[in-house]
C-alpha cells in the first residue's frame, strides 16, 4: 500500500449502492480507503429493511476478495463501524447527516425503456429529492453526480466534457411526463379503445368465458397504457435529440444537479461513464453483476440467435471496465472543483483507445468459435458470420419474419389440434421468442452500435496523470491501458459466458419419471369427460345412440341431417360452449328416457366404453390410490354418462328436462361448462373441504381453462391448439393420451353386423322413435 | 383313415412353405436340412352330425341315456364352452347349437321346463348377445334370452361352495349349476391337453377360487411335483351335493373354411396351379394392404374346424376316451428335439380381430408343451422362433386389464413370480375391472396374469425366444427379441445354438388355442 491516501477520514454518502457501479464503489472504499466512513441511502424492498439489504449485499461476489483478505470479523466490524444506512426512497429523502464530505449519487433506473413517468420519477425526481434534502442540511459536501456519456444525445463527432447545451426545461418535461400517465389512463378508457381490447380479449378468451374476457381486456388495457407511456418516453426523447428516455432523463437530472446544487454555490462534479462492463483487474478480473448492456447481445450471438445485426462496422462501441469507472469516480470525488463551477468527466474509451463494432464482432466470433456453447440437440452451436447489410435491410427481414410467424400461429390456432400441429406450434412459439429477442436487441442497441460519436476524455486523462506513479496500480483509471483483444477474450467473454452457463446449466428437464401422486385425503381430481377421459364428443355419442336405435334404412337420412347441421353447431361452439350444448341437445327432443336407458345399458354403453382412454382409467386409479376424491364433471347428459359412473367417486352431469318420461330437448339446469364449471368447482371445494391448491384437474379444451386454473395442478390432456398454447406458457403438465386403435369404422361395422345390438325381440328399441327434427 | 403326419427334410427342391404371421401369410424358404413337421391330414369330418349326436345322447358311455336322466320338474342347466374354442365354420351352424337343440328336444319331450343355458367362460369375457346367437343359433337364443341364457360370472354374489382346494380355499362354483339336478356339459376339444381338466366345474368357478387355483406358486408347485390329482377330481361327475354331470364331448379337426384358403392346409409340394395362383394373390394382398385391412383378409382365409367325434356320458369315463382319440392326431415321431423350433402364429379368424401381444405370446409359447407333439419339439435351452407381429393392439372392450398389464406391469417386470407378488392383488381388487367384466364384455382382471403364468414353463424351458416381424417395442417389453427375417433370427440364435443348428418347423396353425384359466 502506498502512502497515497485520498479521501482520508472523510464521510462519504453513496446512493444506488446496490447497483452495479454502486457496489463496486462501496467495495473499493471498504478495501482500499480504510479510514473513510460511508452512509448508504438504501430503499427498503418488500419486507427487507435497508440494513438487511446491506447485509445480503455484503455477501455478494464483489466483496469476496476483500473478505478473503481481511476475514469475516473485519467485514462485520466495517459493517457496524464504517457504514451507516439511511432507509429512504429517492422521492422522499429525510434526515441526511450534516457532516458529509462527499456525496456520490449513482442511483438511477436500470431500464432503457421505462414508461416516461417512471423514468422521470426515478432519474429526475430522485435527484430533486436528494439535492433538496441535502440543501436542507445546510452542509457543503462535494457532490459527484453519476450520469451517462449518452446524455450527449444523437450526434456525430466529438463531445466535450462540459455542461450540456440545450434549452429543454426539466420542470416542464417532468410535469408533462407525470401528466402523461393521467392522459393515457384517460384515453385508455375511451370506448373505442376498450372495444378493441374486448374484441382482442374475446378472440383468445371467448371460449373460456365472459369473466376471463373481462380480465384479459383489463390486462390488455394496462399493457396498452404501459406501451403508450414507453412510446411517449422514447418519442419525446428522440424529438429533442436523445436516443431514449434513459439518456433524456439522465441529462435532465444533470440540469437538476447544476441548478439545485451548483446553482446554490456548492461544489459539483459530473461523471459520465459510457457502457460499463466487467472489471479489468479489481476486485478480480471479469467481475460483473448480472448481464450489462452489451452482454445479452454477446450471449444471443453465441447461441446462434442473431443472424445479422443492424450495426455499423466502423462505429465505436464505447465500453469501459467497471473498475476504471470506480477509480475515476473516487478520484473525482477526492478532487473537488471550485464552488458553483461544476466539472465534467467522460469515463470512456472511444476517445483515446477506440473499439469498433467490427473488432467486437471479430472477437466474439473468435471467442465462440474457440469456445462454442454446447447444445444437447446440435452438439455445439455454430455462430453465424455477419455481413453488416445495413439497418434497413435487417429491419425489413425482421418485419417479414415477424409477420410470417404471426400468420403461421394464427393459422395453427384454427387447425384441429394434432401431434403435428402442436409440434409446429412449439416451433413457431420458439421462433417468436427468438424474433422478439432480436427485435428488442435491434431496437435497444441500434443507437449504440450506429453511434458515430466520440466522447472526449482529456480531463479524465489529466486527472489520472496527477496520480503518483506508485499509486496508479491501485487507483489508476487510464483507458489507454486496456488491451481490447485480451480484455474481451480473457476477461469479459469468459465472465459473461460463465454467468450464462450458470443460468442455463440447470439440469434439463429429463423425460419425466412418473412419480407416485402424493397422498392427501383433502385433494380431489376433477376430470372432464369428452376429449379427456373419452376420445369422443357429444355429437358422436348422439350419433351412436341414434344409429343403434334407428332402422338401418334410415341411417342415410339421419346422417345427412346431422352433417347438414354441423356448420351451425361448429359456429355455436366457436362462440360459446354452453350455447353449443343447448343447441345440440335439442336433437334429443322426444326421446323416451326409459327406452334410452335400456338401450345404453344393453348396447350403446359398450360403444361408449370403447372410446375410453386407458391412460385416463389408469390416472383415475392412481388418484384413488393416493386417497384423492375423483370427480367427473361434464356437460353430457347423465344417462349417457352411466357406463362410467363406477370409475369415479362422484359424477356431476347435465340432466334433460322431461315431461311424462319424454325429453323436451331442454336441459333442466344450465350446463356446467367453462366458467359455470369454475364457479361450481369453487363452491364445491368450499363445501366439501377440498384443498383446491393440492388438487388436480384434467381438461382438453380452452373452454376448460377457467376451471383448470382453479386447482394447483392443472393438466391438459390432448389439448386443442389454444389450450396447448396456454398450457405451454403456464408450464402446465401436458398429457398425450392415446386414442384407441378401435376405429370408428370398426364401430360402425359392428353396429351394421349387429355385434353389439341386442335382437329386437328381447329389447324394446328406442321407444317411439325420436321425432324427426328439422332445422333450417 | 386319414394320412398320418410326416416329417419333411428340406432340400434344394423344396418349395417355399406357408408360414402364418398374425394377419399375414408368408411363403418362407427354409434352410436346407431343416425338418418340417406336417400334422396328420384332417380326419374326415362327420357327415351326418345330427345322427352322430343323437347316437351319443341315446347310448352314452357309463350312463343312462339322456332321456332317462331328464325328469319332469327337475332343474337342468346346459353349460357350453365359449369362444376360446373355434367355431366349426363360418357358414354351417355351430356344433354347439346342434348338440343343444337335440338336448332341448329331449328335455321338452320329458317335460322339463326349468332349463338354463350358461356359457362356461371361466375368467373370460361375457359373451355378447351376438356371440350367443352365433353359438346357439337364433332359435335357441330367442327362446331363452334374455333371462335364461347368460355367461358364467366369476364375480357373482350367488356362488356356492362345493369343496376346498389343497390350500384350504373354498371352491365356489356357479350357483345355478350347483343347485341343478342335472348339468349337461357341451365341450369342444382339438388337441390333447386342450380340452382342459376333466371337470367342467373348473370353468364355472368364482374369481377367488380361480385365483388360488391359478396362482403362479400353485402352478410351479404342481409342475415340480408332477402331481395329477386335483381338488376338482371330486367334481367331475357331480358338482356339489346333487348336480349330476352329463357330458357331451366333441372333438374337432382343423378344416379349411373355404375354397379360397384350402391350399393353406395342403402340403406345398402338392399345390395345384390354382393353389399357386391363390397363394400369389394372397401374398400380394398382404403386402399392399394396410395392417387393419389385413385383419379382414385373415378372416376370409382363416382355418375352421370340422367335427371328428361326439362322445357323451359320464365325464370320468368319457374324458379318457376323448384324450385317446385326440392322441391319434398328434405327430408322434420325430427323431430328437431340435435346437431351433419355428412356429407360425395366425390371428384367429373370429371376432376380436387381432390378438393382443400378451395373448399372442402366450399362444405361441403354449405350442412348446401343449402343441401338435406329445413332447416339446425343441430341446431344453434351445431357441423358439415365432412368426407374429405382436402389434400392441388391444381390444378396448375385451382387454382393459391386458392394456394395463402391458403398460404398467410388464414395464416393471416380466418375471411371473414378481408379477404375482406385486400386481395380482391390485388387479384382482380393482372395482373398474370387475365392473366392466360384469357389465360389459371384458376379460377378468386375472386373465392376463394367468395367460402370462401359462407361458412361464415354456420361457423357462427355452434359451432364446425370437419373434420374426415382431414389433420392436412390444417384443422387448415381453422380454423377447425381435428379428426382421428368419435369417436374422437364426443369426441371433447362433450364439446359443451354433451356426448349424437342427431346425424344426411345425407346419400349420397352432392346434390349440391355449386355455388360460
Amino acid at each position: 500500500m502506498s502512502a497515497f491516501s485520498p479521501l482520508e477520514g472523510q464521510h462519504i454518502m453513496l446512493t444506488g449502492a446496490t447497483g452495479f457501479v454502486g457496489q463496486a464503489i462501496l467495495e473499493k472504499l471498504l478495501a482500499d480507503y480504510p479510514t473513510t466512513r460511508m452512509t448508504l441511502l438504501i430503499r427498503p424492498k418488500g419486507s427487507l429493511t435497508g440494513q438487511a439489504r446491506l447485509k445480503s449485499l455484503l455477501r455478494k461476489p464483489v466483496f469476496s476478495k476483500w473478505r478473503e483478505r481481511v476475514g469475516q470479523e473485519e467485514v462485520d466490524r466495517a459493517m457496524t463501524e464504517r457504514i451507516s444506512v439511511i432507509e429512504s426512497s429517492m422521492g422522499s429523502v429525510a434526515g441526511l447527516p450534516a457532516d458529509l464530505d462527499v456525496l456520490i449519487h449513482s442511483a438511477s433506473t436500470v431500464s432503457f425503456d421505462p414508461p416516461i413517468d417512471e423514468a422521470f420519477k426515478t432519474n429526475v425526481g430522485g435527484a430533486v429529492g436528494l439535492y433538496e434534502a441535502l440543501l436542507a442540511t445546510g452542509s457543503d459536501p462535494h457532490v459527484v453526480h453519476v450520469s451517462t456519456a449518452y446524455v450527449g444525445g444523437i450526434n456525430k463527432g466529438t463531445v466535450l466534457e462540459a455542461s450540456l447545451k440545450h434549452t429543454i426545461q426539466w420542470r416542464d418535461e417532468m410535469a408533462a411526463a407525470l401528466a402523461a400517465r393521467t392522459t393515457v389512463e384517460a384515453s385508455s378508457r375511451r370506448p373505442e379503445v376498450l372495444r378493441k381490447m374486448i374484441a382482442d380479449a374475446k378472440l383468445d378468451n371467448g371460449k373460456v368465458g365472459p369473466h376471463a374476457v373481462a380480465i384479459a381486456a383489463e390486462i390488455g388495457r394496462t399493457e396498452w397504457v404501459t406501451k403508450r407511456l414507453v412510446d411517449y418516453g422514447r418519442t419525446r426523447a428522440q424529438s429533442v435529440g436523445w436516443a431514449d428516455v434513459y439518456a433524456f432523463t439522465k441529462s435532465m437530472s444533470e440540469r437538476v444537479a447544476e441548478e439545485l446544487w451548483a446553482g446554490n454555490g456548492h461544489r459539483l462534479s459530473v461523471v459520465r461513464p459510457a457502457i460499463i462492463e466487467s472489471a479489468l483487474k479489481h476486485p478480480f478480473p471479469g467481475w460483473i453483476d448480472g448481464f450489462k448492456v452489451a452482454d445479452p447481445l454477446i450471449i444471443a450471438y453465441g447461441r446462434g440467435l442473431v443472424p445479422e445485426f443492424p450495426g455499423l462496422p466502423d462505429s465505436i462501441l464505447d465500453i469501459i471496465p467497471v473498475d476504471i469507472v470506480v477509480n475515476a469516480t473516487l478520484a473525482v470525488a477526492a478532487n473537488p472543483p471550485a464552488p458553483a463551477d461544476p466539472k465534467y468527466f467522460h469515463l470512456s474509451s472511444g476517445g483515446r483507445n477506440p473499439l469498433t463494432f467490427r473488432e467486437i464482432y471479430e472477437n466474439v466470433l473468435k471467442y465462440f468459435r474457440a469456445n462454442p456453447i454446447p447444445d444437447e440437440q446440435r452438439g455445439h452451436i455454430r455462430t453465424p458470420y455477419w455481413d453488416f447489410p445495413g439497418a434497413r435491410a435487417i429491419a425489413r427481414s425482421l418485419r417479414t419474419g415477424e409477420r410470417a410467424n404471426k400468420l403461421l400461429q394464427r393459422t395453427l390456432l384454427r387447425l384441429p389440434s394434432t401431434q403435428t400441429t402442436r409440434s409446429f406450434m412449439r416451433q413457431a412459439s420458439a421462433r417468436q421468442t427468438d424474433l422478439e429477442l432480436l427485435r428488442a436487441y435491434s431496437d435497444l442497441y441500434q443507437n449504440y452500435t450506429q453511434a458515430e460519436i466520440i466522447y472526449d476524455d482529456s480531463r479524465t486523462a489529466a486527472l489520472n496523470d496527477t496520480l503518483p506513479p506508485d499509486a496508479r496500480q491501485t487507483f489508476g483509471f487510464d483507458a489507454t491501458e486496456i488491451d481490447w483483444d485480451n480484455y474481451l477474450q480473457e476477461v469479459h467473454f469468459p465472465a459473461v459466458t460463465t454467468l450464462m452457463r450458470t443460468f442455463s446449466s440447470r439440469p434439463r428437464a429429463k423425460a419425466q419419471v412418473e412419480k407416485p401422486l402424493p397422498q392427501n385425503p383433502e385433494a380431489a381430481a376433477f376430470f372432464d369427460l369428452e376429449g379427456t377421459v373419452l376420445a369422443s364428443n357429444i355429437v358422436e355419442q348422439y350419433l351412436w345412440v341414434r344409429l343403434a336405435s334407428l332402422d338401418r334404412a334410415k341411417w342415410p337420412q339421419e346422417l345427412a341431417n346431422l352433417f347438414g347441421s354441423l356448420p351451425k353447431y361448429l359456429a355455436a361452439d366457436r362462440r360459446d360452449r354452453g350455447e353449443f350444448i343447448r343447441t345440440f341437445y335439442r336433437r334429443y327432443e322426444g326421446v323416451d328416457e326409459q327406452a334410452l336407458r335400456q338401450l345404453i345399458h344393453d348396447t350403446v354403453g359398450d360403444v361408449l366404453l370403447q372410446r375410453i382412454r386407458p391412460e385416463a382409467v389408469r390416472q383415475i386409479r392412481k388418484h384413488r390410490e393416493a386417497g384423492h376424491r375423483t370427480i367427473l364433471v361434464t356437460g353430457a347428459i347423465d344417462v349417457l354418462v352411466e357406463p362410467f359412473v363406477t370409475l369415479f367417486d362422484e359424477v356431476v352431469s347435465s340432466h334433460m328436462h322431461s315431461k311424462d318420461g319424454i325429453w323436451t330437448g331442454h336441459l333442466s339446469k344450465p350446463p356446467l361448462v367453462d366458467e359455470a364449471r369454475a364457479a361450481w368447482l369453487r363452491l364445491y371445494g368450499e363445501r366439501e373441504g377440498i384443498d383446491l391448491k393440492k388438487s388436480y384437474a384434467y381438461g382438453d379444451s380452452i373452454a376448460d381453462r377457467a376451471w383448470l386454473e382453479l386447482v394447483g395442478n392443472p393438466q391438459a390432456v390432448n389439448p386443442d391448439a389454444a389450450l396447448f398454447q396456454h398450457a405451454t406458457q403456464k408450464h402446465w403438465r401436458i398429457h398425450q393420451w392415446s386414442d384407441h386403435n378401435h376405429s370408428r369404422f370398426d364401430t360402425v361395422g359392428e353396429l351394421l353386423r349387429g355385434d353389439i345390438v341386442q335382437s329386437a325381440s328381447s329389447t324394446p328399441a328406442l321407444g317411439p322413435s325420436p321425432k324427426e327434427i328439422t332445422h333450417e | 383313415m386319414s394320412r398320418p403326419g410326416f416329417v419333411l427334410s428340406v432340400d434344394a427342391q423344396t418349395p417355399p412353405l406357408v408360414v402364418f404371421q398374425g394377419e399375414k401369410v408368408l411363403l418362407e424358404r427354409l434352410p436346407v436340412d431343416a425338418s418340417v413337421l406336417y400334422p396328420p391330414e384332417a380326419l374326415q369330418g362327420i357327415r351326418s352330425l345330427d345322427e352322430a349326436i343323437s347316437r351319443a345322447l341315446d347310448a352314452p358311455v357309463d350312463s343312462e341315456p339322456l332321456r332317462a336322466l331328464l325328469k319332469r320338474g327337475s332343474r337342468v342347466t346346459i353349460v357350453f364352452e365359449d369362444l376360446s374354442q373355434p367355431v366349426t365354420s363360418r357358414t354351417a351352424p355351430d356344433v354347439r347349437q346342434r348338440v343343444i337343440e337335440l338336448v332341448l328336444e329331449r328335455a321338452a319331450a320329458a317335460g322339463v321346463d326349468d332349463v338354463e343355458l350358461i356359457a362356461a367362460t371361466g375368467l373370460r369375457r361375457r359373451l355378447t348377445a351376438h356371440d350367443l346367437q352365433r353359438v346357439l343359433g337364433e332359435r335357441v337364443y330367442a327362446s331363452f334370452a334374455p333371462d335364461h341364457v347368460r355367461s358364467h360370472d366369476a364375480e357373482d354374489e350367488n356362488l356356492q361352495v362345493v369343496g376346498e382346494l389343497a390350500d384350504g380355499t373354498p371352491i365356489e362354483v356357479n350357483g345355478r349349476v350347483a343347485s341343478s339336478d342335472l348339468v349337461i356339459s357341451v365341450r369342444l376339444a382339438t388337441a390333447v391337453g386342450n380340452e382342459g381338466a376333466a371337470a367342467v366345474a373348473t370353468k364355472l368357478i368364482g374369481a377367488k377360487t380361480a385365483r388360488a387355483r391359478g396362482s403362479f406358486a400353485v402352478r410351479t408347485a404342481a409342475a415340480a411335483a408332477e402331481i395329477s390329482t386335483d381338488a376338482f377330481d371330486d367334481l367331475v361327475d357331480t358338482i356339489g351335493d346333487k348336480a349330476q354331470v352329463f357330458t357331451v364331448d366333441v372333438t374337432l379337426t382343423p378344416e379349411p373354411t373355404g375354397p379360397a384358403s384350402a391350399f393353406l392346409s395342403k402340403r406345398e409340394r402338392e399345390w395345384s396351379l390354382t393353389d399357386r395362383a391363390l397363394s400369389a394373390g394372397l401374398q400380394a394382398a398382404t403386402r399392399i394392404l394396410p395392417a387393419r385391412a389385413r385383419i379382414g383378409l385373415a378372416q376370409v382365409s382363416g382355418v375352421g374346424y370340422g367335427v371328428t367325434s361326439v362322445v357323451a356320458g359320464k365325464p370320468s369315463s368319457v374324458h379318457p376316451l376323448t384324450e385317446a382319440f385326440l392322441a391319434q392326431q398328434q405327430v408322434a415321431q420325430f427323431d430328437r428335439p431340435a435346437d431351433v423350433a419355428l412356429f407360425g402364429i395366425p390371428n384367429p379368424g373370429t371376432i376380436g380381430s387381432s390378438l393382443n401381444p400378451v395373448t399372442a405370446a402366450a399362444l405361441g409359447l403354449g405350442q412348446i408343451f401343449n402343441g401338435a407333439t406329445a413332447e416339446p419339439v425343441v430341446r431344453a435351452g434351445g431357441t423358439a422362433i415365432f412368426y407374429h407381429p405382436l402389434t400392441p393392439w388391444f381390444h378396448p372392450l375385451h382387454d382393459p386389464a391386458y392394456i394395463d398389464f402391458f403398460a404398467e406391469v410388464l414395464t416393471q417386470s416380466t418375471d411371473p413370480a414378481v408379477i404375482s407378488e406385486q400386481f395380482e392383488e391390485k388387479f384382482a381388487a380393482d372395482p373398474w375391472y370387475r365392473h366392466v367384466y360384469q357389465t360389459s364384455s371384458s376379460n377378468h382382471a386375472l386373465h392376463p396374469f394367468h395367460a402370462w403364468y401359462s407361458a412361464a414353463p415354456a420361457i423357462a424351458h427355452l434359451g432364446e425366444i425370437i419373434f420374426v416381424g415382431g414389433d420392436h417395442g412390444s417384443t422387448r417389453r415381453l422380454g423377447f427379441k425381435s428379428a426382421s427375417t428368419l435369417a436374422d433370427a437364426l443369426e441371433m440364435a447362433s450364439g446359443s445354438v451354433g451356426l448349424a443348428p437342427a431346425i424344426t418347423y411345425v407346419h400349420g396353425a397352432p392346434v390349440s388355442i391355449s386355455e388360460v384359466s
